[in-house]
């Protein structure tokens, strides 16, 4: 979708346009899903965070401001909804009982997907603020521009906190037996 | 080289964002460190696995759930505008002269009265459209040229000129952007307090107002005055920020009697 076209579609869906509306969660939906996915590290919740981001963005409609980019607002509210997810989560269980209970699932005997389970889990280690930078640019693909523009932070800090999260998580990788062939 | 250049080095080439010098200079480095080359290949490891952890499709009805939710919920909640009413209730229920609220009002019907009687004219300097006011095209005598500000931002341009007389203060803003931009006034509400705006241009488009906070929203190119009042002799700076697709932009501009530097 150009920017254009969003504009467009932002515009009618404040109107109340559902089928402009259902267009942006078309193209946004993806997005919001992994990054609340590599945020939480659960599937279940990651799917009620996305319908919980688009329900509030729909109703807030009237407060987005048009010189800005829809998808720089959207990523801000998905960061915030995950971020307030994971403060709610902290106080009633222990994230390392969630990463035993999710090492048990046979779809682990595939290497592959072992592996990858192996990353999802070394990004829950990583502090909420580097896992972010780590999601935004290798899951989601943003420039570190974009990353600034959503994280409301300089590009020098962005850099910064990619390299900390990089460097963690090496290390993290390295422990768990994932090492340069 | 440093340390924190090294890791520069290895985290912008695995990025893509290299130059071909840091390119080449890690190549030598590669080469000749092995503690880099250890460095290296441990960022490589990285990007690796988390290219290979890869992002997921969401899950089926995912979507149909979302949007399903939406019919059945409350419609987008309207901004609020600078209506006739929101004017009326922030310029009425503060402690000050109600006859802001009542003048803007008498100007807006005499508008109407001379636009169906003279029709549509156009401003003298900016050659737009006049359509939304009945106050005087340049400041009054005896209004003092205070500051002054020119800001642009990719297409977007914005100038601003304050006057003040006594404790009165007009801010004429220009805005001239051939796509919706925003405008953003900050300044202390303690200092100085908007008693009225009008514009004049095509469609002033959305415009936001909270103490000490003015959100305006041109589409085309747009007039506005705003008309404040001074709590002191002492002028208080405005800051004045654009947002447009090249970024925000900001700038600040005075309302004491010593002008800002162009």
């Amino acid at each position: 979708m150009s920017v254009g076209d969003e504009v467009e579609r932002v515009h009618q869906a404040q109107g109340g346009d559902h089928g402009a509306f259902a267009e942006l969660v078309a193209c946004y939906e993806r997005m919001a899903y992994n990054l609340a996915l590599r945020m939480v590290g659960d599937r279940e919740d990651a799917r009620d965070i996305t319908q919980a981001v688009f329900l509030k963005a729909y109703r807030s409609l009237g407060s987005f401001d048009p010189g800005r980019r829809f998808f720089s607002w959207l990523y801000r509210i998905t960061l915030n909804e995950c971020l307030n997810h994971l403060r709610a989560r902290r106080s009633h269980e222990p994230l390392s009982e969630r990463l035993v209970d999710r090492g048990k699932q046979p779809e682990e005997r595939w290497e592959g997907r072992q592996a990858a389970r192996i990353v999802e889990e070394a990004l829950l280690e990583l502090s909420p603020q580097n896992r972010q930078a780590i999601v935004l640019r290798h899951f989601l693909e943003l420039s570190h521009q974009e990353m600034s523009e959503v994280m409301g932070v300089p590009e020098k800090t962005v850099k910064s906190r990619l390299f900390t999260a990089r460097r963690m998580l090496a290390g993290i990788l390295r422990r768990r037996g994932i090492t340069h062939p | 080289m440093n340390h924190a250049t090294i890791e520069r080095i290895l985290n912008d080439v695995l990025d893509g964002v290299a130059t071909p010098e840091d390119i080449a200079r890690l190549e030598r480095l590669l080469d000749q460190d092995p503690t880099a080359r250890a460095r290296y290949q441990d960022l490589e490891t990285v990007f690796r696995a988390l290219k290979q952890a890869g992002v997921e499709e969401p899950p089926a009805g995912l979507r149909s759930d979302i949007l399903r939710a939406v019919r059945g919920g409350p419609a987008p909640t309207r901004a609020r505008g600078l209506g006739f009413a929101r004017i009326r209730d922030l310029l009425w229920t503060r402690p000050v002269p109600a006859f802001a609220f009542t003048f803007v009002a008498g100007a807006a019907a005499g508008l109407l009265a001379f636009t169906l009687v003279a029709g549509t004219t156009r401003s003298r300097d900016a050659g737009l459209p006049v359509t939304g006011t009945m106050l005087p095209a340049a400041p009054a005598g005896g209004f003092e040229r205070v500051g002054h500000l020119r800001l642009a931002a990719g297409d977007a341009e914005v100038a601003v000129e304050t006057t003040r007389r006594g404790a009165r203060i007009e801010a004429a803003i220009d805005a001239r952007s051939p796509v919706p931009f925003g405008i953003e006034l900050e300044y202390d509400p303690g200092a100085l307090r908007l008693a009225g705006l009008d514009w004049s241009g095509p469609q002033p488009g959305r415009t936001e107002l909270d103490p000490g906070h003015l959100q305006l929203e041109p589409q085309g190119n747009v007039h506005y005055r705003l008309h404040f009042e001074s709590a002191s002799a002492e002028g208080r700076p405005i800051q004045i920020t654009i947002r447009s697709r090249a970024g925000p932009v900001k700038g600040v501009v005075q309302t004491g009697s010593h002008e800002n530097e162009p």
